[in-house]
């Protein structure tokens, strides 16, 4: 008895974990009959990151040529071997792939064509929130039939989001923005903010009322007198315009804390956001 | 000829300049932190970090000065170029050269030379102004026709253009196209005392370049010829404005984009009051130039969007229509 209420009391503070576990039984026992693809190819270079951590790479049969860019991807190294496409039709037919994946707004053109051709073609969703990014690497490895390791890669991600979540002791909350590229604060219905409620912020983009990513103005934004501020480290090395914000002299002298989080969240948040997670705790903890 | 010539130059630059310090003393309360102007002055002087010191002096004071160095370069550099090419129709932004100055900046920005030292990205953006400059005026220059001139600067504005389009396929970043488009229209938001440490040394260098050949544009309304007999060396003076409109203009457009028209508007705007002296001219368009840029750049704080409006746009919707009416007043001399 003392066990069952400790393991609910567990479920109880860990609800996306549970949640997590229910999508993952409903979508195991929705497992097509379709045979297991062997030949894959992809377009999409967070497909490509998720499909490298999932399936033995002798499978992979033509990835994104930005997977094979240091700037964008962390394993560029090491997929210097494998054949690139440029989101072309043309280079994914000669390979005779047995599926091929495509993030949802990716080259429609090319896989209008794919689809003529009769390829089997299948589209993943954007990750909006934390369950999504979950059902999304379920949905791909139930796609090439990589059920174990995605449910690894899922624990991993869901240890370090509820290291986050333990910080949220329920104390004062402190006030933050997210404040990403070209002056833009991340509101209310993104991940982003999902994650300052899991720690326990104020998320005070969200509390004048913004939903998704909003511009808002340099002044406006210290007149709030945020505690925290929350900023991404630049995903590529080259030069932005966007990242001009970020080096405002007036940001510098004023009194918040600056919290640094690795990129990409916005890019492909299911390769990332275990380690975003974890920075993140790490940041406030201190 | 008329009322407005009876205007002393001493008496219209102290108007032009009460305007500019109403305009500024404006420019420093608009904005959406509500502080205390005075407060915040006071308190950035003594070097204390109040949020009302952070916003005046990070924010709305280097924006402010930005407006002045940049409105005064661009007015005086079109006062300088109708003067030089003795063509009404002559702007920095109609004949390209600031889109040869973004071109230069755009190089430095995107393969990462402008962080290694300060001076780069002035520096390609005034290169890539005299180069177009220099193209338009041996292209065009020399015939004083209108139609050439407007055609020399459209056909050298489409090749910075494309050579941008180039460039930016090139860089490593993927959004360099997207974010390029807007800085080409223009904006001074964000921008801080970096910014003003870059711009002011090599703009008030074009002034000074400029305004020492207000005699040779004087004489140069006679003519060339007039202008060789009153001892003048035509080569070398020009030389030495070219240079000028151009250090000027690319150190100007290197920090705030391509603001168009201004140029444009101004010389014409003031010329009747300065006696139609090209000399005098270049000094009322700088303070007049200061003053459009100011009240445009209070205009765009004005609106309350998603995205402030670009002043690059503002000072477009005023001046190309100006610009249309110019070609049609002047319609009988094309030739």
């Amino acid at each position: 008895m003392r066990m069952f209420s400790m393991c609910v009391v567990g479920l109880i503070t860990k609800p996306i974990v549970m949640a997590m576990g229910f999508l993952f039984f409903v979508l195991s026992g929705a497992a097509t009959a379709q045979a297991v693809p062997e030949r894959i190819a992809s377009l999409n270079i967070c497909i490509d990151q998720l499909l490298w951590e999932l399936v033995a790479q002798q499978r992979l049969v033509s990835i994104s040529y930005l997977t094979a860019d240091p700037i964008w991807s962390p394993i560029a190294d090491q997929v210097k071997t494998l054949p690139l496409n440029h989101g072309l039709a043309e280079e994914i037919i000669p390979l005779k792939p047995d599926i091929i994946l495509a993030g949802e707004f990716d080259a429609p053109t090319a896989i209008e064509l794919l689809k003529k051709l009769n390829q089997r073609v299948e589209r993943l969703p954007l990750p909006r929130t934390l369950a999504d990014i979950n059902s999304q690497i379920f949905q791909l490895a139930d796609l090439v039939g990589a059920g174990e390791k995605a449910q690894q890669m899922v624990n991993k991600i869901n240890r370090q989001v509820s290291a986050l979540q333990a910080l949220n002791t329920g104390s004062e909350p402190l006030t933050a923005f997210w404040y990403s590229a070209n002056g833009v604060v991340i509101g209310d219905g993104t991940l982003e903010h999902e994650l300052m409620q899991l720690a326990g912020l104020r998320n005070l983009a969200a509390e004048r009322g913004m939903y998704g990513f909003n511009q808002l103005d340099l002044e406006l934004l210290l007149s709030a007198k945020p505690q925290i501020l929350i900023v991404e480290e630049s995903q590529d090395r080259s030069f932005s315009l966007a990242r001009e914000y970020l080096s405002h002299p007036a940001l510098a002298s004023a009194d918040f804390k600056l919290v640094r989080l690795p990129a990409g969240l916005s890019g492909c948040a299911a390769s990332v956001i275990g380690d975003v997670a974890g920075v993140l705790q790490q940041e406030l903890a201190k | 000829m008329n009322l407005r010539t009876h205007i002393s130059f001493p008496l219209l630059c102290g108007l032009l300049i009460t305007a500019l310090v109403v305009a500024s003393v404006f420019a420093l309360n608009t904005g959406l932190a509500d502080i205390s102007v005075v407060a915040g002055l006071r308190d950035f002087v003594n070097g204390e970090t109040t949020l009302a010191a952070n916003v005046i002096g990070q924010i709305r004071l280097p924006r402010l000065i930005l407006a002045l160095i940049i409105g005064a370069t661009l007015g005086m550099s079109g006062a300088a170029m109708q003067g030089l090419l003795r063509n009404p129709l002559a702007d920095p932004g109609v004949l390209g050269v600031s889109s040869g100055a973004a071109f230069g900046a755009i190089c430095t920005l995107y393969f990462g030379v402008a962080a290694s030292a300060w001076y780069w990205l002035p520096g390609a953006a005034i290169v890539g102004a005299l180069f177009t400059l220099f193209m338009v005026y041996v292209l065009a220059g020399l015939h004083g026709s209108m139609l050439a001139l407007i055609l020399a600067g459209t056909a050298m504005s489409s090749i910075m253009v494309a050579l941008i389009a180039v460039t930016l396929n090139f860089a490593p970043s993927l959004y360099a196209m997207q974010e390029i488009v807007f800085w080409l229209l223009g904006s001074l938001a964000n921008r801080h005392f970096d910014h003003v440490s870059i711009a002011l040394p090599l703009a008030a260098l074009g002034w000074v370049m400029m305004l020492s050949r207000s005699r040779f544009l004087d004489a140069l309304s006679l003519g060339e010829d007039s202008a060789r007999s009153l001892g003048f060396n035509n080569h070398r003076e020009r030389g030495i404005l070219l240079l000028g409109i151009s250090i000027a203009v690319g150190a100007c457009v290197a920090v705030s984009g391509a603001i168009g028209f201004i140029g444009l508007v101004i010389p014409h705007l003031l010329r009747p009051f300065v006696g139609y002296r090209p000399g005098r001219l270049m000094l009322a368009s700088a303070l007049g130039g200061a003053l459009l840029l100011v009240l445009a750049d209070i205009l765009v704080r004005q609106f309350d969007s998603a995205r402030e409006l670009k002043i690059g746009v503002v000072t477009s919707l005023i001046g190309a229509p100006f610009f249309l009416f110019l070609i049609l007043k002047t319609r009988s001399r094309w030739a």
